[in-house]
């Protein structure tokens, strides 16, 4: 099968879609002429035209609220793009209140299809405002839906599926992975939301990963498997809808369980899995449930120092040797 | 690297002591092999290594006295690098060389919250298992970190039930033992039985059998216990809430041996058929059996049992009743025994024992000797035309 980056991938999804549906529009910043700063959207201005696709001023609450505005009148389909997901905070309440909740707060009279893109993740000394893993926050705001690819094939099928859907979706794109190859299909696709993937099967610790950490963890399953410990690596590429049942079909076999993601420890999105874990299968526990994530305190903008928030494939073998232990 | 730690081997263990380390320092040892000696307050054993490595360092030496759980030596590959230093320390804390007083007051402010945590030290998932195998938790030597019972402790527990015995194997039951174990339960409790033997003349029934081709003696006891009943009907029941339920029809549980396990599946209106269709039924049921292909209808609406161990060369027996039924014939071997006849002369007689069970909750004596005695009258009058 033919490999390709996951930006081609996205490409490729936006292309389709935007084929498929002529009230699909996008906008952002510099996502225009210029192709976005991350190249996902190149080419997109020139084949569908201004209209369609156009750059907006620096002003995160206008780009959400006009997706909002749009996508409730029932004409549009907007895909906007936040050049970095940090910038979130400044329309938080355009997504957190409006883009969430407002179908719901009117009985089902407006429909939200808003595919919100951002870009996350720690990658090339950016610094605190410029590399953070946000996707979180809002697994504590009920009505939005959290995809976050960690696979060309996924981010496609995904993105697809997230354009397609009625309800508002965070659609979070870790940068390091743009660069990142993998099997992507000719054909077309989709990929349900609320469905687990299992990238490696293993019987003895489950490691549940999200973007970037799905790779770390597959690495650290590698040297783990050369000592004879067999981890499972679960993707939930969804965190809202979140696929509990893999998890816990997972759990009940190896009784042991491990959650890596880039984003702070605290609150993290492993703070809720693990928690979840917990209540409905606790007597499927052997070891107590860890959590690898990026330390509580503000990322440096230092391309020395950012290796020290990103979770290591050496911090995983030790927490799953420790887990071994029990 | 693994930590070799005192091990507990009884609830009241506090302490152990290493009378003799059968493994040097830097010698190589395999998982089983035997790696120390050690002395309770009861007894001495030797300690099994619990994994492949070589023994970097003794901890605790000889003569010793450490409280369980403590760590007595590493066990690691030969050039891994370890920091012993941790455990010399460690050990030291833990060495008995402060005052006698104070140690015990502090060992019992350990155990106090132990105690109210109701044991400790289990992991969850053991929990579970120990709850469904059955196996109570103290006792159990955790072998996790910390000293933690983990769920192959509560395996190994439960294979080993704590005893000095060694397991040779387990042997899960199959669906049909497990159906067998449960009814048979379930007879022995709630149905109140009594057996009556008598021996039964065979030289008719053996002349009947050459006399009619393809029809083995179980075909013939299964034939007459039917034409037993339909004179004394009485037997062919079911007691439920202090009522008695007689049947029309009299279908025949008989007892089939296959490499499977025994299975009782049913000869339906055995009154209004001949011995050759009950024959050749039988022998599709047994193939059936055979086959594992046996299924719920094959088993449903027996009235009354008959179990045949002729075969096995077995004499006589005291069977269990096929609840909800209310009588199971045993038949015995058929063998030549001296006979005294009326005259008072000795014969040799082909003889067989009958075993009949009945529940007594409405079967009494008198009434069993009933049909116990039908029974037999019908098996030394035999003729042919009784089993067309």
């Amino acid at each position: 099968m033919r490999k390709i980056t996951m930006r081609t991938a996205l490409m490729e999804a936006l292309n389709e879609e935007m084929e498929r549906d002529e009230t699909t529009v996008l906008f952002g910043e510099d996502v225009g002429k210029f192709g976005g700063i991350n190249a996902v959207t190149k080419g997109l201005y020139e084949k569908f035209g201004g209209t369609r696709v156009f750059d907006t001023p620096i002003a995160e609450p206008t780009i959400v609220a006009a997706a909002v505005g749009m996508a409730i009148t029932g004409n549009a389909r907007p895909i906007p793009e936040l050049q970095f997901g940090d910038f979130v905070g400044i329309a938080f309440d355009e997504v957190f209140n409006k883009m969430g909740k407002w179908r719901f707060m009117h009985g089902g009279q407006m429909e939200m299809p808003v595919t919100l893109r951002l870009p996350i993740g720690i990658a090339g000394g950016a610094g605190p405002e410029h590399s953070q893993s946000p996707q979180a926050l809002f697994m504590h705001g009920p009505g939005l839906q959290i995809v976050i690819p960690s696979t060309p094939y996924d981010a496609k099928g995904l993105l697809k599926t997230a354009i397609r859907d009625n309800n508002a979706v965070l659609f979070f794109e870790h940068k390091v992975l743009y660069d990142m190859k993998g099997e992507v299909p000719e054909d077309e696709y989709l990929i349900p939301f609320g469905k687990a993937d299992i990238k490696k099967e293993g019987d003895d610790v489950t490691i549940i990963a999200t973007a970037l950490q799905v790779h770390t963890a597959l690495d650290a399953a590698e040297e783990l498997s050369a000592k004879g410990v067999e981890v499972e690596v679960i993707d939930p590429r969804t965190l809202a809808p979140l696929d509990m049942e893999t998890i816990l079909q997972s759990v009940k076999k190896t009784g042991r369980v491990l959650i890596v993601h880039e984003e702070p420890k605290t609150g993290g999105s492993g703070a809720e899995i693990a928690a979840q874990i917990q209540e409905q299968a606790l007597f499927d526990l052997s070891a107590p449930i860890k959590r690898l994530g990026s330390p509580d305190v503000p990322i440096a903008q230092s391309i020395y120092l950012e290796p020290f928030y990103t979770p290591s494939k050496e911090q995983i073998v030790q927490a799953v040797d420790e887990l071994m232990e029990y | 690297m693994y930590e070799v730690k005192m091990p507990r081997l009884g609830t009241t263990m506090k302490n152990g002591l290493i009378s003799q380390w059968l493994v040097e320092e830097g010698q190589e040892v395999k998982k089983g092999e035997y790696l120390f000696e050690l002395e309770t307050e009861k007894s001495t054993l030797e300690i099994e290594a619990q994994e492949d490595g070589v023994l970097r360092k003794i901890i605790v030496p000889e003569d010793e006295e450490v409280p369980v759980n403590t760590v007595i030596a590493i066990l690691g590959k030969a050039d891994e690098e370890i920091d012993f230093s941790v455990y010399s320390g460690a050990e030291k804390a833990e060495t008995p060389s402060e005052p006698q007083v104070q140690a015990a007051a502090e060992t019992e402010r350990d155990e106090k919250p132990k105690a109210a945590a109701g044991g400790g030290g289990v992991s969850p998932r053991a929990r579970r298992v120990a709850k469904e195998l059955g196996v109570p938790l103290d006792g159990i030597t955790g072998t996790g970190k910390n000293g933690i019972i983990t769920e192959d402790d509560v395996k190994n527990a439960a294979g080993s039930k704590s005893s000095g015995l060694t397991v040779k194997e387990t042997v899960k039951l199959n669906n049909v033992q497990r159906t067998m174990a449960e009814n048979i339960t379930n007879s022995w409790q709630t149905i109140p039985q009594f057996t009556q033997m008598v021996t039964v003349d065979m030289s008719k029934a053996l002349e009947v059998k050459k006399e009619i081709s393809g029809i083995s003696m179980n075909d013939i006891i299964v034939k007459t216990v039917s034409n037993a009943v339909k004179n004394y009907p009485y037997v062919n029941s079911r007691f439920k809430d202090n009522e008695v339920t007689v049947f029309e029809e009299i279908n025949v549980s008989v007892a089939v041996n296959s490499s499977h396990g025994l299975v009782v599946p049913v000869v339906r209106n055995t009154e209004s058929k001949s011995i050759g269709e009950i024959a050749s039924e039988i022998k599709e049921l047994a193939e059936k059996a055979e086959s594992k292909s046996l299924g719920m209808d094959d088993y449903a609406d027996g009235t009354i049992t008959v179990s045949n161990l002729g075969s096995l060369g077995i004499e006589s027996g005291t069977p269990i009743i096929n609840a909800p039924q209310s009588t199971i014939v045993f038949a015995g071997a058929t063998r030549k025994m001296p006979v005294a006849t009326e005259s008072g002369e000795v014969e040799v007689v082909p003889v067989m024992g009958l075993s009949i069970c009945y529940d007594h909750r409405f079967i009494d004596g008198v009434a069993g000797a009933g049909f116990t005695k039908e029974l037999q009258k019908a098996f030394e009058n035999i003729k042919a035309e009784d089993l067309k």
